[in-house]
This record gives C-alpha cells, sequence and structure tokens, in this order.
C-alpha cells in the first residue's frame, strides 16, 4: 500500500470511528423492543452517511467529488431527504452519462475530469470499504467472546 | 487535424481533452478494475467496456457499504463501541 493511501485509510478510520462512537452513545429516544427494528435501519442509514462523509473528509477538499458529496450531505440534512443517489434531470448527460450519475459532481464534468475523479473516487470507495468491513468483522469477533 | 465540434454545449468554457489523454485516463482506469486488471496490456480493452465496468464497480461497492452500514447498525447494539477504539485502530494499521 503507497503511502497516501496508507494515510487515507488511517484518517478516515480515525474519523468513521469518531461518528460510530457518537452514533452509539445513548438516545434520548430510548429503545421499546417494538421499535428496535426501526431503531437499527435508521442507525444503518446514519453509519452510511457518515462513512460517506468521514472518506470524503479525510481524502481533502482539492477532489470535486467530495465537495460535491459533502454539499449533498449538507443540504439532505437541511431538506431530510433519505435519497442519497438522486440523478440530475433535465441535465445534458453527454458521453459517460451512467458513470456521471455515480460519481458525486459528475453531472458537472468534462469528460477528462469525469474520468480522473472516478478513479480517485473508486480507490477512495476501496479503502472504505475494506475498513468498514474489518471494523464490522472486529466488532463480530469482539461480540462473540 | 480536424477541428472537432462539440454536438452539446460544455457548461464550464473548459478546451475540451484530447483523445491522448482520455486514453491514458481510461487505461489507468483499466488498472483498478478488479475484472480488467489482469488481463494482457496489450489486450484491447474498449473505453466503453472499461467505463461500463467502472459503472458495475462502483455500484457493487456501494452495495458494500450498504450490507457493511447494516450490519455495523446491528453489531453496534450488541457492544460498545467507545472501549476497543484503540486496539481497532492498531490492529487495522498493523
Amino acid at each position: 500500500m503507497s503511502a497516501t493511501t496508507e494515510q487515507l485509510e488511517r484518517n478516515f478510520t480515525h474519523r468513521f470511528l469518531t461518528s460510530l462512537r457518537r452514533i452509539n452513545s445513548p438516545d434520548s429516544k430510548t429503545t421499546t423492543t417494538h421499535a428496535a427494528g426501526l431503531v437499527i435501519r435508521r442507525r444503518s442509514l446514519r453509519i452510511k452517511r457518515a462513512a460517506y462523509s468521514s472518506m470524503a473528509r479525510a481524502a481533502g477538499s482539492h477532489r470535486a467529488w467530495t465537495r460535491a458529496l459533502l454539499s449533498r450531505a449538507r443540504s439532505q440534512r437541511r431538506r431530510q431527504q433519505h435519497d442519497v443517489h438522486r440523478r440530475r434531470q433535465g441535465r445534458e448527460m453527454g458521453r459517460a452519462g451512467k458513470l456521471r450519475g455515480l460519481v458525486p459532481g459528475g453531472s458537472r464534468m468534462e469528460m477528462g475530469q469525469l474520468l480522473e475523479e472516478t478513479a480517485h473516487y473508486v480507490q477512495c470507495l476501496a479503502v472504505q470499504v475494506r475498513v468498514m468491513q474489518a471494523v464490522a468483522d472486529h466488532f463480530s469477533s469482539s461480540s462473540s467472546m | 487535424m480536424s477541428s472537432r465540434r462539440t454536438s452539446r454545449q460544455q457548461s464550464s468554457g473548459v478546451p475540451r481533452i484530447s483523445d491522448d489523454q482520455i486514453i491514458q485516463l481510461v487505461s489507468k482506469l483499466r488498472q483498478l478494475l478488479p475484472e480488467l486488471r489482469h488481463s494482457r496490456r496489450s489486450d484491447k480493452v474498449s473505453a466503453s467496456k472499461v467505463l461500463q465496468e467502472t459503472c458495475n464497480y462502483i455500484r457493487s461497492l456501494h452495495r458494500e457499504v450498504e450490507d457493511l452500514s447494516d450490519r455495523l447498525s446491528e453489531l453496534l447494539s450488541t457492544i460498545d463501541a467507545d472501549s476497543p477504539e484503540a486496539a481497532i485502530i492498531r490492529s487495522l494499521l498493523m
């Protein structure tokens, strides 16, 4: 693993674990047994958002996709929307329309930038998944002790 | 050299990237894709195939994030996320 990838992984791990701790802290709305499933579902959404935000912050604001992702997260918090991958209708999609829909901010990029941002986004996503997997594995082994 | 006119308007007014640069970037992308990485370099993989595989890969990564978030949510109800943090960071960085 390159030094920068290692640094990214460390940075992301720290932010993500900090978010998990915050998400897991006792809630004022305490759970009753019949709401347990809903709590788990809602928390899963918070964890997912925390993962993407933590990665976008760890990756740095010099990338267009990180800025697009974080600004989308901010406007979602204001509007309480749950749909993370809202497609931009009516905008010209140009070439690589499907890819533009998958990379944050992709619909605004010209082709060269889109390809560069995609490469970086893919690398960061792979790190994100790897760390989430390791954290989940660690938690499962802890709880089975 | 023919001047290529785009049929759609570029929104930012940035000069259009050269075909060579695109070829370079597409091959860089190809190196990141598990499906295509191990094919011989001499194999011609079309740019549209690389883009298609990239989309598939990104979608599968998004799905994994979704599944892992569900799994973590279930696990968090069984453990205290506070205490093992130091141990996790150590083990992840080994």
